[in-house]
């Protein structure tokens, strides 16, 4: 479960979350819409502890991210937008020191590194340093980072950047059976079909308020009101 | 060419944009850039200025020895603006996303090795330049030079001969890289440090100080005539051999021998220039090629380091581990961290092995008290420079993979103290070791060594604490280059602070160690009480200083990243 409640961000004068309230319930799958500089990233880095909120709080599975961070942590996996790694590890040095992290023990972590790189079929490159992978297997190490400590919240932003169709499909798939496992996920993106096909709900954010929220299937009337695509929908939203 | 003007233009700009921008924050740094700056030249203008004074009027030495020894400081000069540009250049040349980003614009391998190496050369020589115009004015003053003088030897003389230095900088890193890729990385830097210690010492042996002294005083009082006989045949191929020949010339009123030294000294640099432009066309391309595959390397491989493999189970906390761990790889897979490591090690061992060897007892407790504590200021020196260059930029070589620690559910202080840990143990052993060689001579007083290993340790904690709280403070992750960090505008005002707190220091403890080295040579009065107030009271300064640090630190750590 993710709360927001009354969520602010300020930069010197610059508003860039303005009083955001919104719940992602257990098994949720949230899509988290808005054009660029929206407000969409200052969010997930202040629901991941990466920015302190000017006003409001956030919960994560129950955990205060002020009050209770490691705890709020231990529950979250993060997806950045930017997929940064320690150039000088390699991707399985780089999963092992995030397991450290998160204090999985190691016949656990070596059976769920295993696991996830053969899932996101990493082969070979899972030993070779970070500093020479592609965007897309840079992606496939930090989604993989994400899930090794089996978090009760997934938080992503941009998952699809980068990723070929295949490995973006395998994603898709991972992101769905881990909603039906009952995970919350909180996902921002760009891409409005990877939205349609995943998302339970969505909230789009505009100038840091949020100006929709609601099931995805209440869309519906909006996309009649616009010629039917979900495309024209958000264009008219955000406008 | 006008792609090299435009690409400089641009270059030019951006920097004195980022540079003039109106905050608190930078008009703060670049008051204290000025300071340190402006501290340094005017210190290096009055200690030329005195020292030229001192030689030339009360000690006699004469003209010509004085240009010999001004010839062996410019030959120190010249290597370290030599290995200072060597370091820089590979992270310039060969780890700048700059380089790669002009490598797919159309643009000559010629034009962007130029434009690499200008920016190499102004970035790791305008100190030097800066400092050397300040000694300069301290020695012209002296002879009451006009100010052409100081414009031509600027020009003519000094900017040469850093050109030369800082050509054989790129010629030897090129050179490295193109046979490192055969031959292997660390045989080719065994082989350039044998080659480096070798010149030092061959340099030093041939050109003896004490020897020339004694030869050139046994014709007192013609201490102004040339005696060039007593040079070592090798001198005159040297640049700073010419610089100073001129120089000398310049003195004695013979400008036709000073204007040709210093035409020799403008054609050879314009040779070496020459040289190194043909060996970047050749080989700059292929050599930045090889160090992709040299980046490639797996370390892990080497047994003696298995105990340290990110891979491998371990028995204390995992989180420490795995973080230890992590630094430990970073660090040593990074060449510009180890070899700037490296050499500094190199000069901390000649450092204790020469000073080991040197007798520093002196029979008047002035003197004696003075050379203690040049010792002690150098030692400490020595500690505030690594502080700066290693511990300064640990938060801001995180870079933007930090977000990967800060995501985790590890206490932000946690990782704070994981750094200060492994900054200051290997800090607070090399100070030791400093204490325990710079004293072999000191046996007469006992009680020094006691109050240098205290001082010392207050030192390292309080440097390294005022470093790593300032490296967060002031962290910047966005810079790739941890040399860039430590010479960055935040990092010169953390060393004018450092600096601040050894003048401190000296001011402290000079009174009562000069009243201990008395009562033992002369058995003048002194109360033991008063060393050990001192040193307490410079103890508790210390922790002070280092414990405020690092608590801003630990709070700079908890700012949006």
């Amino acid at each position: 479960m993710i709360r927001l409640s009354n969520l602010t961000k300020k930069f010197g004068d610059v508003l860039a979350v303005d009083d955001l309230t919104l719940t992602v319930k257990p098994g949720e799958f949230f899509g988290f819409l808005g054009p660029n500089g929206a407000g969409k990233t200052t969010t997930i880095k202040m629901m991941t502890g990466l920015f302190t909120p000017t006003s409001g709080s956030i919960t994560i599975h129950g955990f205060d991210i002020q009050t209770q961070p490691l705890e709020a942590k231990l529950a979250t996996g993060y997806i950045p937008d930017q997929p940064f790694l320690y150039e000088k590890l390699t991707g399985r040095e780089f999963l092992y020191f995030s397991a450290g992290l998160y204090k999985i023990d190691y016949k656990t972590a070596t059976e769920r590194i295993k696991e996830l790189t053969d899932t996101f079929e990493i082969g070979s490159w899972i030993d070779r340093r970070t500093e020479f992978y592609s965007q897309g297997m840079r992606q496939r190490i930090v989604i993989a980072a994400a899930l090794l400590h089996d978090p009760k919240v997934l938080v992503v932003d941009e998952p699809m950047v980068g990723l070929d169709p295949r490995s973006a499909h395998i994603v898709k798939e991972v992101f769905k059976r881990k909603s039906k496992q009952g995970i919350a996920i909180f996902m921002s993106t760009h891409s409005l079909p990877v939205v349609e096909e995943l998302c339970d709900r969505i909230g789009i954010l505009k100038q840091g308020r949020l100006v929709f929220e609601d099931a995805f299937g209440a869309l519906q009337m909006f996309k009649d009101k616009y010629n039917g695509q979900f495309e024209s929908t958000f264009l008219e939203l955000t406008k | 060419m006008t792609e090299i003007v435009h690409i400089l233009n641009f270059k030019l700009r951006s920097f004195l944009k980022l540079s003039t921008e109106l905050t608190l924050e930078n008009l703060v740094k670049t008051a204290g850039s000025l300071i340190v700056f402006g501290g340094f030249a005017i210190g290096a203008y009055y200690f030329s200025r005195i020292a030229t004074d001192y030689l030339l009027d009360t000690a006699r030495l004469g003209l010509f020895l004085l240009h010999r020894f001004l010839s062996m400081l410019l030959f120190v000069f010249f290597l370290s603006i030599n290995v200072g540009n060597i370091v820089v250049s590979y992270a310039a040349f060969y780890r700048s996303p700059e380089t790669a980003f002009y490598l797919t614009k159309p643009l000559s391998h010629a034009n962007l090795f130029l434009i690499k190496f200008f920016d190499n050369f102004f970035y790791s020589s305008t100190t030097f330049f800066l400092m050397a115009l300040a000694v300069l004015v301290g020695y012209g003053s002296h002879f009451h030079m006009s100010w052409t003088f100081y414009v031509q030897t600027m020009l003519f003389m000094l900017m040469p001969f850093m050109l030369i230095a800082g050509c054989v900088a790129v010629m030897v890193m090129i050179t490295f890289m193109r046979f490192a890729d055969t031959l292997g990385v660390k045989k080719i830097v065994v082989i350039l440090v044998i080659i480096y210690l070798t010149l030092l010492y061959v340099y030093f042996t041939m050109s003896n100080p004490m020897e020339l002294v004694a030869s050139v005083w046994a014709h007192y009082p013609r201490v102004d005539d040339y005696y060039a006989y007593l040079d070592p045949p090798f001198a005159k191929y040297l640049p700073n051999h010419w610089i100073a020949e001129s120089l000398y010339w310049t003195m004695r009123g013979d400008p036709s021998y000073a204007l040709s030294y210093t035409v020799i000294l403008v054609l050879a640099s314009g040779c070496i220039f020459a040289c190194m432009m043909y060996l970047g066309k050749k080989f700059f391309y292929r050599s930045w090629l090889a160090s992709l595959n040299m980046r490639r390397s797996d370390e892990s491989r080497i047994p003696m380091l298995q105990a340290f493999a990110l891979t491998k189970r371990s028995t204390v906390d995992q989180q420490t581990s795995v973080f230890l761990k992590k630094e430990f790889w970073q660090f040593i897979r990074e060449p510009s961290q180890w070899i700037h490591l490296g050499i500094i090690s190199i000069l901390i061992i000649t450092f204790i092995t020469s000073v080991a060897k040197i007798n520093l007892k002196q029979p008047v407790p002035f003197l004696q008290t003075v050379s203690y504590m040049v010792l002690l200021l150098f030692s400490a020196f020595l500690i505030a420079s690594i502080a700066l260059r290693f511990v300064f930029p640990i938060f801001s070589i995180e870079g933007m993979n930090f977000w990967s620690v800060l995501i985790a559910p590890v206490k932000r202080s946690k990782v704070f103290w994981l750094k200060f840990l492994i900054s200051f143990v290997p800090i607070a052993v090399v100070s030791e070791i400093l204490v325990l060689f710079s004293h072999q001579s000191l046996t007469d007083f006992p009680m020094l060594v006691g109050v240098a290993s205290i001082l010392m340790f207050a030192i390292s904690f309080a440097l390294v604490g005022f470093n790593l709280g300032a490296g967060s403070f002031f962290a910047n992750f966005t810079e790739k280059n941890p040399i860039k960090v430590a010479s960055s505008q935040s990092a010169t005002l953390t060393f004018l602070v450092s600096l601040l707190y050894l003048i401190i220091l000296v001011a402290v403890v000079f009174i009562p160690i000069h009243q201990y080295i008395g009562y033992i040579l002369r058995d003048t009065p002194f109360d033991r009480q008063s060393i050990y107030l001192v040193v307490g009271l410079f103890l508790m300064f210390s922790i002070g200083i280092g414990s405020i640090s690092l608590t801003v630190g630990v709070r700079a750590l908890r700012k949006d990243y």
